[in-house]
């Protein structure tokens, strides 16, 4: 029994669409700043 | 040109590019206290060898093992004061810690030691940083320590999450919406517990700049991790909480671009596994390489899926193969 190719845009997604592990975790684990920056600012408030 | 420009060139015009031996004299001395605290991690009693430890813990008893290391910080004055003498040798060297977020003058941080689903972190929010938009709900469990408030308040976010959703069928149309507590004051040397699945926080109307250190414990969960918008307190967006799974959807839609019909049995195993939207990933891509390898097992995901969502995806896919194409071909 034949079963033509379909379009893989053609499929459903999940109404409950969810996004790859760590898409939404920008705002606290992104690379951003520098080390050395932060480092220089933690060490100025813990020994202020 | 403005100060900040004269000091962001200033600092790369005195890097010493030029200066090899120099270069040598960082990178030994970066390597050299990495190694020491490598060693000290490792050894018993050390931070490493309690994440060891407690690689079989459920969240809540991996977070109670931590605490002597929230509640004792003469380890991380020790440790940064390795870091601080490494800066004084060498303003150039750059301690041996991973930094996270922090850019343009937002939440940022250094992660202290992670290891599997254990994450200890040393959060700075600059008084300047600005208010988040979203809230993010993690499956697991933290307990955070405050060592500076910087005279922020506490705005404390719940969401409720069933035993259902829990084991693996959350739905977005079910989903709570996200209740906010009163805030109140933070305090310095106060320590936070929060069931991280259920509760976030943000700060807000700092005077100064706040310094957290976090404990996190957060392994792979069938509960997905949920951000809400805290303007609408509505659910803004979900992603996988399991790092495997999403690696192996993304290897499965390779393996579709590339035509690998031979691989559909590994195709086939995703979806039968724990995570739904994982299941319903590795079917779509199966049916869209090899449809007819898919058949009989979309029809039994459609009839038998745990998740109503993945069924309903599944028998809308069979009806789509099921009806005939313009020329009268198909099943």
């Amino acid at each position: 029994m034949d079963i033509l190719p379909i379009d893989i845009d053609a499929l459903p997604m999940l109404d409950t669409a969810v996004g790859l592990f760590g898409s939404l975790a920008g705002e606290t684990l992104a690379s951003g700043q520098s080390v050395f920056e932060i480092a220089v600012i933690i060490a100025l408030i813990v020994h202020d | 040109m403005s100060g900040s420009a004269a000091a962001c060139a200033a600092r790369h015009d005195h890097y010493p590019a030029g200066d090899a031996p120099r270069r040598a004299r960082i990178r030994a001395a970066v390597a050299d206290l990495d190694a020491r605290w490598r060693r000290a991690d490792a050894a018993t009693g050390g931070l490493g060898a309690a994440i060891d430890a407690a690689a079989d813990d459920a969240p809540e008893q991996a977070v109670a093992r931590f605490l002597p290391w929230l509640a004792d910080l003469r380890w991380l004055h020790r440790r940064l004061g390795d870091a601080l003498a490494l800066l004084a040798a060498d303003p150039f060297a750059r301690p041996p810690l991973r930094a996270v977020g922090g850019g343009d003058g937002s939440a940022g941080g250094v992660i202290l030691a992670e290891r599997g689903a254990v994450r200890l972190t040393l959060h700075i929010r600059p008084a300047s940083a600005p208010p988040p938009t979203h809230a993010l709900f993690v499956p697991g469990r933290s307990a955070i320590r405050v060592l500076a408030a910087g005279g922020a308040s506490l705005c404390l976010h719940e969401v409720t999450v069933g035993a259902a959703e829990e084991a693996g069928g959350f739905t977005a149309a079910r989903a709570s919406a996200c209740r906010s507590l009163v805030p109140r004051p933070l305090c310095d040397g106060e320590m936070l517990h929060l069931d991280t699945a259920r509760q976030s926080y943000h700060l807000d109307g700092a005077r100064g700049d706040v310094l957290l250190l976090e404990l996190a414990v957060q392994p792979a969960a069938r509960l997905p991790v949920r951000s809400y918008d805290l303007a609408s307190r509505r659910l803004a967006g979900v992603g996988a909480a399991q790092q495997g799974a999403s690696l192996r959807a993304m290897t499965l839609t390779l393996l579709r671009h590339l035509g690998r019909a031979d691989a559909a049995p590994l195709f086939v195993a995703e979806t039968q596994k724990g995570d739904f939207a994982a299941r319903w990933h590795a079917m779509r891509e199966l049916v869209a390489l090899d449809p007819a390898a898919a058949h009989p097992h979309l029809a039994a995901m459609a009839a038998a899926d745990p998740h109503a969502e993945v069924r309903a995806a599944a028998a809308a896919t069979l009806a789509l193969l099921k009806s005939p194409s313009p020329s009268g071909e198909g099943l």
